[in-house]
């Protein structure tokens, strides 16, 4: 019961160090997640187009700032602007992939105690 | 007087090196180290899924909230895949795994040129790959819902920036790994085009607070 107690208590605090050291990484400085959801507006001078009805989000006129490998892009009647990016953004994790191993591993665990 | 059989510890000592022996048998360590790994990784895996979807449930209470306030959060619905979920800024590490990530380069939803939105295939945007031409996605932003309807879909590679160009008219692009089912490091990308076809009008109430689009929407 104790030996059960014990690994359960560290496999708790280790994911929890997982946990927290991925939400440390996050770029924006801990910015939370409304925070992050409400920028839109935030960057609403972006030269985007207005929008057709008068309620305009947009101000053009104002460029993001060039980076290296950076691609103009102009739209006849807007103003040029910078992608600052390299690749499209990389819309996989892997989680699925440490899921199935954590699986695995307990599975191969268990077979191997028998 | 004790007997000195009486006080000699033999259970401390019959356990200890019943302790001692299981581990030197390696099996037996090895099995011990491939099940702690094994739960520390399914439960790291549970929690940051559980961890997502609760930061995207007090976003969407914020967003039922706020949904004339200023700044104004964007919601994207696609009733085909019951998707409903608010937009983050930036698609950063970070933002993706809290839900859909604009990407602050492109045009903000709802307005006119190309709005870039990216999720990841394993969670929020896991059934994107079954939207069709024709399909009808929506934005909610400042109490304005805006129509797109879903016109191309195309598998690119990831270096292809051209999908990021701005447009003359509403666009809105929806980007995700593919192939959609597969495990580890993505490839390629897919991506759904949709053109918005209407001018943007005022959300109906029942939007406004939350409740399900499926249902209200023309």
């Amino acid at each position: 019961m104790t030996r059960a107690v014990v690994f359960l208590t560290a496999t708790l605090f280790l994911a929890s160090l997982g946990a927290v050291a991925q939400n440390n990484s996050n770029p924006s400085g801990g910015q939370s997640a409304s925070a992050q959801a409400s920028a839109p507006a935030q960057n609403a001078n972006q030269p985007a187009a207005p929008p057709p009805n008068a309620s305009a989000n947009t101000a053009p006129g104002t460029t993001t700032t060039p980076q290296s490998k950076s691609i103009q892009a102009s739209t006849p009647g807007a103003e040029p602007r910078t992608i600052s990016s390299a690749e499209l953004p990389q819309t996989s994790t892997i989680l699925p992939l440490l899921g199935l191993l954590g699986l695995g591993s307990l599975v191969a665990g268990l077979f191997a105690r028998r | 007087m004790l007997q000195p059989d009486l006080w000699r510890p033999f259970p401390i000592r019959i356990k200890s090196e019943h302790v001692v022996s299981r581990f030197r048998n390696p099996r037996q360590v090895a099995s011990y180290v491939l099940i702690f790994v094994g739960a520390v990784l399914c439960t790291y895996v549970a929690a940051t899924y559980l961890w997502m979807y609760a930061q995207q449930r007090i976003l969407l209470g914020q967003w039922s909230k706020h949904v004339a306030a200023d700044p104004p959060l964007t919601k994207l619905s696609i009733p085909r895949i019951n998707l409903e979920d608010v937009v983050l800024e930036g698609a950063s590490s970070h933002s993706l795994l809290l839900g859909p990530a604009h990407l602050a380069e492109t045009a903000i939803p709802g307005s006119i040129g190309n709005a870039v939105i990216a999720g990841h295939r394993d969670t929020f945007f896991r059934h994107v790959h079954s939207l069709r031409y024709g399909d009808d996605i929506y934005i909610l932003r400042a109490g304005k819902l805006f129509h797109y309807v879903v016109r191309a879909r195309k598998i690119v590679e990831p270096t292809n920036l051209s999908v990021l160009r701005p447009t003359k008219d509403g666009e809105l692009t929806l980007i995700t790994c593919y192939p959609t089912h597969a495990i580890g490091p993505a490839p390629q990308r897919l991506i759904i085009v949709a053109k918005m076809v209407s001018e943007p009008g005022p959300a109906p109430p029942t939007l406004a607070k939350n409740v399900s689009i499926g249902a209200k929407l023309p």
